[in-house]
């Protein structure tokens, strides 16, 4: 390789630094949120909301589907609310989670005083709170 | 903890003993043990998925079973070695140029920089979402969970209950195996997953080319990707998507070595290597075609030298992927995402709407010139430098047969998305960034090695 091709080759190769860099401000970031956290003393959010719902499971039948419902949809977009379910079929693998509140036990999510709560129907009775956001119900009578 | 030694430390002796058979000098371990943990890791998702598929009653008796498959395979792998002594193979191959020590010295320091940034990405991200983005909570590790906390008795049930239930289970079943022997399923699983797949292919790049083209020209290759930030970013992520592209560099650096040393082991490993692709994505199985007919072609148009023994060494080597893969189909049946519900009509509608194509080509262009980038990604970069470095005239067969197979890989993405049942922005915008990843290292190993180089002689 001639002298002149090499200082192009090794231009190029300090040029690698540049998509490199391009990613500095998610780092940054990333960087900013996991100080925060270990300055709050506490665990990463998914971690959290990933033990608050596993928290549910020893009220859980081993297999039977779990029924999800949502209290209230205010304050939420579309989005979160596939994020809500989604994560929380990942919490309670492998008990399948479906949208409806035909199963005997129900998982809620949303203010308990909204006007779809389950706390409102005498067919459920309240098993457990795990906190403001998550409650589980079951079925008291067909 | 005996659980986990046994666990990890039989398919980390049997990779240690495909390593030394592959080439059995210390000095090429860079490049043979990344490879055989790779394929380790995914023989122990074929067969832990396989033995799941068995009548057996308790997690007690299927690690009993996995604990008696490793313990055959190490046995066997072991008396192999030593009733046929692993041998350095002498090749024709030219010897690397060795580079000035101050463009040594650049592509070293660019190296140790990218290197600094993509390990801190990658950990910052572990440390806040240590359960990965999306799609790896969503389906990858949630298919684990399934897997591993529903045996014996609900995971087939609970499978149903998770998205993209038809994408295979290399991850999936590697990591319900891995929590099976730890007793619990810690999260360091699948972060340690995803950080070992994308350590094995910087590892392995950089060893492949310094091997073929010198230190410098690998740490150039190495830089390059862990300067990309779509990679970093999808390795802390957890997407399958890492893996992948790990089993795909993988079976090109092992298609290299097989055409340089006619040795059957390097045609076995790279059959493995490519079936994994398979069992890890659905579009490795896209890779496991388009790759097959390279390789028979290879293998075809020098049939004199090598014979039909490596084809049968490839059949052989893919087998157990495809096995497990025929087993999940069979076990699991659930319609293609794609493929069910294409009929002619959109067929046809599809191929002739220009906006589609335009807004595919778009897509996956931008991913390919920026990747995360701001004006120019790693793949432009790293192909004006091999186009100012000087290019071998014709290019090497393994560079044009991994071009045409990376060419075809993307011509297959571009229909996956032409055909699509969703939303193509919504498409595009979650996914075209993935599935660049996929073929990037392989892209840049196939530009590196298309430079050129001194001739001499070594041994490999």
């Amino acid at each position: 390789m001639t002298r002149l091709r090499l200082i192009a080759a090794a231009l190029l190769t300090l040029g690698l630094l540049w998509p490199a860099w391009a990613g500095e401000p998610d780092l940054a970031w990333q960087l900013h949120v996991w100080n925060r956290l270990k300055q709050a003393g506490r665990r990463a959010p998914d971690s959290d909301i990933d033990a608050a719902n596993r928290a549910l499971l020893s009220y859980l039948p081993p297999a039977a589907p779990v029924g999800f419902s949502v209290a209230s949809l205010a304050g939420r977009t579309p989005a979160d609310q596939q994020h809500l379910e989604q994560f929380l079929q990942y919490s309670i693998a492998p008990r399948p989670l479906v949208l409806s509140i035909d199963p005997d036990f129900v998982i809620e999510s949303g203010p308990p005083a909204g006007p779809a709560s389950l706390a409102h129907d005498p067919s459920f009775v309240l098993v457990v709170a795990i906190n403001d956001d998550l409650r589980l119900f079951r079925r008291v009578k067909r | 903890m005996i659980g986990a030694i046994v666990g990890l430390g039989l398919p980390i002796a049997a990779a240690l003993l495909v390593a030394f058979r592959l080439d059995p000098r210390l000095s090429r371990m860079p490049l043979t043990l990344p490879i055989a943990l790779g394929l380790a890791f995914g023989l122990s998702s074929a067969v832990f998925f396989t033995l799941m598929l068995l009548p057996m009653r308790s997690r007690l008796a299927l690690l009993g079973a996995d604990t008696a498959v490793w313990i055959a395979i190490v046995a066997v792998l072991t008396a192999w070695s030593i009733r046929h002594p692993a041998r350095v193979v002498s090749t024709n191959d030219a010897a690397p140029a060795r580079s000035p020590r101050w463009f040594a010295a650049i592509a070293w320091s660019v190296f140790v920089v990218a290197a600094a940034f993509a390990v801190t990405r990658v950990v910052a991200i572990s440390a806040v979402s240590p359960h990965g983005a999306w799609d790896a909570w969503a389906f990858w590790n949630a298919h684990a969970r399934v897997l591993s906390l529903g045996y014996p008795g609900e995971w087939r049930s609970g499978m149903t209950a998770i998205l993209h239930r038809d994408y295979p289970l290399l991850t999936p079943a590697g990591l319900a195996r891995i929590w099976q022997y730890a007793g619990r399923d810690t999260i360091a699983a699948p972060i340690g997953l995803a950080a070992g797949a994308a350590a094995g292919i910087v590892v392995l790049l950089a060893a492949s080319i310094a091997e073929a083209r010198g230190a410098a020209r690998g740490a150039i290759a190495a830089a390059a990707l862990l300067g990309a930030p779509a990679f970093a970013a999808a390795a802390a992520s957890q997407f399958a998507d890492v893996p992948i592209a790990f089993y795909f560099l993988a079976t090109f650096v092992m298609f290299e070595r097989a055409l340089a040393t006619r040795r059957l082991a390097w045609w076995l490993a790279a059959g493995a290597s490519a079936g994994f692709a398979a069992w890890t994505k659905n579009e490795g199985q896209a890779f496991l075609l388009f790759v097959a007919i390279s390789m028979t072609i290879a293998i075809w148009r020098d049939r004199a030298r090598y014979g039909r023994r490596p084809l049968a060494a490839v059949v052989i080597g893919a087998l157990p992927a495809i096995a497990a893969l025929t087993l999940f189909r069979w076990a699991l049946p659930s319609p293609h995402e794609v493929l069910a519900g294409l009929s002619a009509d959109r067929v046809r509608a599809r191929l002739h709407n220009i906006a589609r194509w335009r807004a595919i080509a778009t897509a996956l262009g931008t991913q390919i010139w920026f990747g995360g980038a701001a004006i120019a990604g790693v793949v432009p970069i790293m192909t004006t430098i091999a186009l100012v470095s000087g290019v071998a005239r014709p290019a090497p067969f393994v560079v044009r047969a991994s071009a045409a197979v990376l060419g075809v890989m993307l011509l297959t993405y571009a229909l996956v998305y032409l055909f699509s049942p969703y939303d193509l922005a919504w498409h595009l915008g979650t996914s075209a960034e993935r599935v660049i990843v996929q073929l990037v290292p392989s892209t840049l190993w196939a530009l590196s090695m298309w430079s050129r180089i001194a001739a001499s002689h070594r041994t490999a």
